[in-house]
């Protein structure tokens, strides 16, 4: 059966390719001419808004999260919404037309990427409200595979943000991407919604293709923060952004930019739809590391000041977690405190209480307020808290390698579940090829007891063999961890002898392995902080707060169909970790060579020598006869 | 006399008068392009029109800094004289600006004083940490790039780009270490340069270097118009400047902190010339033998400013209007930089124009490619020994044209000749 139907479908694939090819250009025609009379287009103004979250943290340090947002068009409800197809990027606003023509170009539908420098310490900190945390870049796409070019538009899409960005995007290549089949869902909206809404529609889904990458070696700077300042609309000229300084976000204990682009919707029932670009930045300011003072401002934290809001933004907040203390609430003050911008979100023990700044009112009056700068402290009465509620996140995982030597090695990931009831996790682990892996040594041991039988534990398994030089290996487990457990996995593996060139030239250094991304549902009550998801923002703009809600609702009824989760998931990421393989002595070549031409050298003189030198034997009396001859002449 | 006698001098005075004779019409048809050629008998302007500059540092590791403070010195310096960051390539084989060794964050100085921040707010590092390799280098050099390379990692230069080539690193007699990995020889240089001119990707090439033993980097280079300077002599040191006690490392090369001297007291307007540049090299102050290499350059250094290297000043071509958008812009808009200006007036005539279409595709670079260039250039030196017009280059190419299509005509006719009678 399998093979007829793979031939189907491959038939009916490239039937499907022909009769759209020929039919594109009588489309495009008819379908504007469709759209111009039937259906009224909705064009959504462009968008953009921004935000600052800050957070002081137990330890000291302060937590910044800037988020900036822009929208872009809409388009009508029944037809498959595609942002990278669609005449969306004809002209150019707000959304930046480096990005427009990067997803019109490599036909993507959904794209994330992250640049991370510093570890996130989730048992200090949380989590974080960015989704992507993992030490390196991170780069993963949904790709358009309509015309089966998903392979080709990744490597293009590879390459060219790698100039973009300016960092080693291209790296990631064939041997390093993979496709998860169960992490890593698309965040977006296409066809979720629209074959929910318009069930006549649901024919149209079009093949798309995930890919994922991530290189836990590259390095993070200015020249990458250069272009991504630049994708914003005000640059770094005015509001939140004007914060933005290098000197003082790469001066900290955990930098993270990214970027995402994924297609949304507008309205509860998804009749708009528009293509969402979110641009973040999340650092940890160690903020107690010169005095011990847990004091800090927006001058001392970013030695800049905000003196007017975006001009293009249409909205502009700074959002302050006030910390929850447990014996007295007046051990800090905030300046300036707004009565009215205070609020409280959630509800019982997962309470939190915020002020929002709106920069918009603050700036909206006459022009000479508006060159005032604007000013936001916190100050602790006897400068550090004197009692801080722990922090206690609910899943945390380390990884870490045992055993010695060069030759072989194993692979340990542990995961706690502190929570008190059970949880459905996703892990999914990536290793090179140069790390050969042994399935028949995978162990499970739950709170240090093996299991014989760990079917209860792990639900599904998806192992991909890695090939040499080709692919690397992928291990995901669908796992169900039990209340407070400590679930540990183990495999064990060999490590590869590599050529001599395929050394880096840092070959002693040793090879980064990156991390493995577990992803779980986090249990969340009505208007809580969406942590490890940009839909937070929304939830503090009441005009989005019932829309994510509804989309939540929806994509939970998706689920009771299918297996497929996709949103409202923390990833939780762990250790990146340093493999070091036997390396040669990268002298050999030139010692070989030298021994090898000596040894020729020897063998070729004394060959030569005896061929060519003619043996006498020389009698002394002869020789003085000879000389006595010569005299005599 | 004798008859014999007579012979002969009427022989030799023949002779005479028929050189004479054929020098003086050379002369008169050299008289009718006078205004043509005047570039190559008084070549004092560069006559390029854009400019583009390709720094490298091969050097990794921590106690390299001041090789990739040396770099940025640089690339700051071309950016303030006007150089584009789209016309800069650079190359870093490692960060430093935010390694954790690093006390300031994100910052790069090469001075003790720390006065200006070479890294800054607004930076662009083309090539960086592994992808700074020997290939990827010549490869740059040559256009011979995957198809798959973003603009910002290719050199797009064509035949009338000035182009700076600043390297710095480890290096040895012949060879320049990158990343402590692996060495590009002397040979490779020239090998890549003498590419480069086949394919007409540069006008004029400065090439420095800052390294141990770096003049004999330049020794094998022997393509035309590269002016070559190097910091030390064969089996001398360089020598780095000073260091800073608190980043801890030496910040800044002898060589290159003395010709960032005098670049720092031009700006874009400055008549200043290579060779005030070169005379204020001083063996004393750089404990080695600075060398300069310019019998492969065809301008008195005395002429040559500065700036038509370091920066982005350039000639204004001008053209005919109606060849206007058929060749230059339509064949070379992608590599020509924005600051590139076209005005349709006809002093000069289409002659610079016509010979471009040869290199249209001169970043698709295949081996057939190569092939083909490398016979052009034979022509073009014939002509330019002859001092004769640029334009008789594209009439011989037309007439080879001509002889092309007529062959393979002739050919086209005889194949189907061949194929009906069989």
């Amino acid at each position: 059966m399998r093979p007829i139907s793979g031939q189907m479908l491959l038939s009916t694939g490239v039937l499907l390719c022909i009769a759209s090819s020929l039919s594109t250009i009588a489309d495009a025609s008819q379908q504007a001419l469709h759209v111009k009379e039937t259906v009224p287009i909705l064009k959504a103004p462009e968008a953009f808004h921004e935000q600052l979250v800050l957070k002081p943290l137990n330890d000291g340090g302060a937590y910044s999260h800037f988020q900036f947002t822009t929208h872009i068009g809409t388009m009508m409800d029944e037809e498959h919404f595609d942002g990278a197809a669609s005449n969306l990027f004809s002209h150019y606003n707000l959304f930046p037309r480096s990005i427009g023509q990067i997803l019109h170009s490599f036909e993507v539908e959904e794209l994330h990427l992250t640049f991370t420098q510093g570890r996130w310490q989730y048992s200090d900190w949380g989590y974080p409200l960015a989704p992507s945390v993992g030490t390196g870049v991170e780069l993963w796409a949904w790709l358009n595979n309509n015309r089966l070019q998903a392979e080709g538009n990744w490597r293009g899409l590879t390459n060219t943000l790698s100039g973009l960005f300016c960092a080693s995007l291209n790296f990631i290549d064939d041997t390093i991407s993979i496709e998860p089949k169960l992490s890593f869902r698309n965040e977006g909206l296409y066809n979720v919604h629209s074959s929910k809404l318009s069930p006549s529609n649901t024919t149209s889904t079009t093949p798309r293709k995930l890919r994922y990458g991530s290189l836990p070696h590259e390095n993070v700077c200015t020249e990458n923060l250069t272009p991504w300042i630049k994708l914003l609309p005000c640059k770094s000229k005015s509001g939140i952004a004007s914060l933005l300084k290098s000197h003082k976000l790469f001066d900290t204990r955990f930098y993270s930019m990214a970027i995402h682009v994924r297609p949304v919707c507008e309205d509860d029932k998804c009749k708009v739809k528009s293509l969402e670009l979110v641009q973040t930045i999340t650092t940890v300011f160690d903020v107690a590391r010169q005095d011990g003072s847990y004091d800090w401002s927006l001058s001392s934290l970013f030695e800049r000041e905000i003196t007017q809001a975006c001009p293009l933004a249409s909205t502009s907040n700074i959002i302050v977690h006030l910390p929850q203390t447990t014996q007295f609430d007046k051990q800090y003050e905030l300046t300036p405190m707004l009565p009215e911008g205070r609020y409280t979100i959630g509800s019982d023990e997962n309470k939190q209480e915020i002020a929002v700044y709106d920069l918009k009112k603050a700036y909206s009056g006459d022009t000479s307020s508006s060159s005032e700068p604007f000013k936001l402290s916190m100050q602790w009465e006897s400068s550090r808290p004197k009692s801080v509620q722990p922090i206690s996140p609910g899943i945390v995982a380390h990884r870490y390698f045992t055993g010695y030597g060069q030759e072989r090695g194993g692979l340990s990931i542990e995961i706690y579940n502190n929570d008190s009831q059970d949880v459905e996790a996703v892990l999914l682990d990536t290793l090179p090829w140069y790390l050969k892996l042994y399935l028949h040594t995978f162990t499970v041991h739950l709170n240090d007891q093996l299991l014989e039988n760990y079917r209860d534990i792990v639900k599904k398994m998806y192992y991909q063999q890695a090939v040499d030089r080709a692919r690397p290996a992928v291990l995901e487990l669908a796992l169900n961890l039990p209340s407070h457990s400590k679930i540990k996995f183990s495999i064990s593996f060999d490590k590869v002898f590599l050529k001599y060139t395929e050394h880096p030239p840092d070959a002693n250094r040793g090879f980064d392995i990156g991390y493995a991304v577990i992803t779980v549902p986090l249990a969340r009550q009505k208007g809580q902080i969406g942590y490890g998801s940009v839909d937070h923002l929304r939830i503090y703009q009441g005009r989005d707060a019932s829309l994510v809600q509804s989309r939540r609702l929806s994509t939970q009824q998706q689920e009771g169909n299918d297996d497929d989760n996709e949103t409202d998931k923390v990833r939780i990421y762990t250790e990146t970790l340093l493999l070091s393989l036997p390396t040669p002595d990268f002298s050999m070549p030139y010692n070989v060579i030298t021994l090898t031409c000596t040894v020729i050298a020897l063998f070729f003189g004394s060959m030569f020598n005896l061929m060519t030198r003619n043996f006498e034997v020389v009698g002394s009396d002869k020789t003085k006869g000879k000389d006595k001859e010569k005299k005599d002449e | 006399m004798r008859p014999r006698a007579i012979l002969k001098h009427l022989t030799i005075t023949t002779v005479i008068g028929a050189f004479i004779t054929s020098v003086l019409a050379a002369s008169v048809t050299t008289d009718t392009s006078t205004e043509n050629v005047e570039g190559f008998f008084n070549k004092t302007r560069s006559g390029h029109t854009n400019n583009w500059a390709v720094l490298v540092c091969t050097s990794r590791f921590w106690f390299n800094y001041r090789h990739i403070a040396n770099t940025l010195a640089m690339y700051r310096t071309v950016k303030r004289l006007g150089i584009p960051d789209s016309n800069i390539i650079m190359m870093l084989a490692d960060d430093v600006a935010c390694n954790s060794r690093n006390i300031f964050p994100a910052t790069v100085y090469n001075n003790r004083g720390r006065y200006l921040d070479l890294y800054g707010e607004n930076v662009e590092v083309d090539y960086r940490g592994y992808e700074v390799t020997v290939e990827n280098f010549i490869r740059l050099l040559t256009g011979r790039v995957a198809k798959e390379t973003p603009r910002s990692k290719r050199l797009l230069t064509d035949d009338q780009s000035n182009i700076l080539v600043y390297m710095t690193g480890h290096g040895g007699e012949d060879f320049l270490k990158f990343q402590d990995a692996e060495e590009i020889s002397s040979y490779d240089l020239g090998d890549a340069f003498q590419q480069m001119y086949e394919k007409k990707r540069y006008n004029e090439i400065l090439f420095m270097i800052d390294t141990c033993q770096a003049n004999t980097m330049y020794t094998k280079i022997h393509s035309p118009n590269i002016l070559a300077t190097g910091s030390s002599e064969l089996s001398q040191s360089s020598y780095s400047h000073h260091d800073d006690p608190d980043i801890g490392v030496a910040v800044v090369d002898r060589f290159t902190y003395y010709v960032l001297e005098v670049l720092e007291k031009i700006d874009m307007q400055s008549k200043a010339t290579l060779k005030d540049l070169f005379d204020t090299y001083n063996p004393k102050l750089l404990y080695s033998n600075p060398g300069v290499r310019s019998d492969l350059f065809h301008r008195p250094l005395d002429q040559a400013l500065l700036t038509d290297f370091f920066g982005n000043v350039q000639n204004i071509e001008l053209t005919e209007p109606k060849d206007h958008s058929s060749s230059t812009l339509a064949t070379e808009g992608d590599s020509v930089s924005t600051q590139q200006v076209e005005i349709g007036t006809e002093v000069e005539g289409p002659s610079v124009l016509q010979i471009q279409p040869d290199h249209t595709d001169n970043n698709n670079t295949e081996t057939l490619h190569q092939q083909q260039g490398s016979k052009q250039p034979h022509a073009r030196e014939r002509v330019e020994d002859h001092t004769f017009e640029v334009g008789d280059s594209s009439q011989s190419q037309n007439w080879r044209y001509v002889a092309f299509v007529s062959l393979s005509v002739v050919l086209g006719g005889a194949l189907i000749a061949g194929s009906s009678m069989i």
